[in-house]
């Protein structure tokens, strides 16, 4: 490896900065307020936030019953009794509630699947449409640098005729 | 004997998982019986590329063995000592809780979970592999005793050699200079750092320059949003979040950039270093976690987080050619250290030299 005088290349910065007196004070992050709680209910379309929540879902879409206990050992004790109580309960809950999770993730997976084949398909006629344009701007200008000759050509032959027309008098 | 691979979530393209595909291949290769069980498998991914490990675990024997990653909160975590065979397990680092907090409670909360599952983990594995050598020192003060060795993240090289989004290309390819940073926006990744560094070099050095972040905001919307105002308060025109893109056009942000902006202050590995190496991308990077240890010694290291510094050194990096051709020189040597090949013969040796311990 070669090596970068790192210590050397830093102190010089300094030096030009300290000679040239720039002011390395910029607006803190800090000083920018937390954001508001983030609203999700946007009225316009955002296909990169649809993306988001796609993937999220096809991740996270499976919830767990199980969750650590915490405490001394007779908390964790009753914690454990009353979650053995409640097990009957809550797990076919949990299944249930799985099953829509993996349902709504799907549903979700083939709204942007539907969203971005439609763009992909808009991208192939936007591109052919805008081939199809070149090819008839090349063909106007063509056809103008046609009608350019054809003026000229009737130019001359205009001419041609006057002078015809100057000999037969 | 068989090597199961277990995770909570197989996702696709992040890290961890490109990881665990990527060890499949190399263990198959190798001629390993391999599989892997996750909670939660992503749906993009190819169906059989992983089992639900919700349908059940297979039965396992005392010859088998578990290769478990960790990189978040589970009850996987508190599940896997009931296994009756050996365990190894990869650390991919978890976030420290406090950069979550005001921003995400629920990730906050995981984060905790996560790191008390490590220790809960620390008398129950028989071998570790470590990222990097950060990832190393994190399980020793977790209170790991047992056998750890570093192998660097497997990071599938091939597919950087896809096509690029032409389009991005196109777009940015003026005499801009493009600087960018590949990574979620997440707090300990300190993009806010990376703002204000830019915001002096646009303002007093190079007006002709934009910023990119390439990287989803999932998640992190109040962090997302406060960075976002931090740019309207600085009245920076020309920084660009990308949010969640498809590969091809992170191909493309590679190939237009000009520098590498890295200012995060946790990361376990951080591929998007290595992939600015693939790309040669010149890397500027503050001095933290486990950054150093993948540089390698390229790139460019800084200490310093005063924006005055890290805009002039992002002018002097862009600016002078010897030292821009000493940094990609460096990265390019460090780019061998991660060839497939290399990454699976070491981890070969590893895994043989466990295997044969009884």
């Amino acid at each position: 490896m070669q090596t970068v005088n790192t210590e050397e290349i830093m102190k010089q910065i300094r030096t030009e900065i300290k000679e040239k007196g720039l002011d390395s004070s910029l607006l803190s992050f800090e000083e920018i307020p937390f954001a508001q709680e983030v609203s999700h209910a946007d009225s316009n379309f955002q296909p990169a936030s649809l993306q988001q929540s796609a993937e999220y879902l096809n991740i996270r879409n499976q919830i767990e019953a199980y969750k650590p206990v915490e405490g001394n050992f007779l908390v964790v004790l009753i914690k454990k009794i009353i979650r053995k109580l409640v097990k009957f309960f809550i797990m076919p809950i949990m299944t249930e509630q799985n099953a829509l999770n993996l349902h709504t993730a799907n549903a979700v997976q083939q709204v942007h699947n539907y969203i971005q084949s439609r763009a992909e398909s808009d991208k192939i006629d936007i591109a052919a449409l805008v081939s199809r344009i070149d090819a008839l701007e090349a063909r106007q200008a063509a056809d103008k640098q046609e009608m350019a000759a054809l003026r000229s050509q009737i130019r001359a032959l205009q001419l041609e005729n006057q002078e015809l027309k100057g000999l037969k008098l | 004997m068989r090597i199961i691979q277990f995770l909570p979530t197989l996702a696709f393209g992040d890290a961890v998982g490109n990881d665990t595909v990527a060890l499949q291949k190399a263990m198959r290769e190798l001629g390993y019986e391999t599989k892997i069980y996750a909670e939660a498998v992503d749906q993009r991914l190819p169906k059989d590329t992983a089992s639900d490990l919700c349908a059940g675990m297979p039965e396992l024997n005392p010859d088998d063995v578990i290769l478990y990653h960790m990189s978040t909160g589970s009850k996987l975590n508190y599940e896997l000592e009931k296994y009756p065979c050996r365990k190894m397990m990869i650390y991919h680092n978890i976030t420290p809780p406090h950069f979550f907090h005001g921003y995400n409670a629920q990730a906050e909360a995981n984060a905790q979970y996560g790191l008390d599952g490590l220790k809960h983990l620390a008398d129950k594995i028989d071998f570790c592999f470590a990222d990097s050598d950060f990832n190393k020192s994190d399980l020793r003060k977790a209170g790991f005793a047992c056998p750890i060795e570093v192998r660097p993240i497997l990071i599938p090289f091939s597919d950087y050699e896809k096509k690029p989004d032409m389009h991005i290309i196109k777009k940015y390819s003026d005499n801009y200079q493009n600087i960018i940073f590949v990574g979620r926006i997440a707090p300990n990744k300190k993009q806010q750092d990376i703002i204000s560094a830019f915001a002096f070099y646009k303002k007093y050095i190079n007006p002709e320059s934009r910023l990119i972040f390439v990287g989803n905001w999932g998640g992190m919307e109040k962090y997302y949003n406060r960075l976002v105002n931090y740019v309207k308060a600085l009245e920076l025109d020309d920084v660009i979040f990308t949010g969640h893109i498809k590969f091809p056009e992170i191909l493309a942000y590679y190939q237009i950039a000009d520098l590498f902006l890295c200012m995060s202050e946790h990361e376990g590995f951080c591929v998007p270093l290595v992939e600015a190496m693939y790309f040669q991308v010149p890397i500027l990077a503050y001095q933290s976690c486990a950054v150093p240890w993948t540089l390698g010694g390229s790139g460019f290291l800084t200490d310093s987080k005063n924006p005055a510094e890290t805009a002039l050194l992002m002018h002097r990096i862009l600016t002078d050619d010897t030292l821009k051709n000493q940094i990609l020189s460096n990265q390019k040597e460090r780019l061998q250290d991660f060839q497939y090949e290399k990454i699976k013969t070491l981890f070969a040796g590893q895994l043989r030299s466990f295997l044969q311990e009884k």
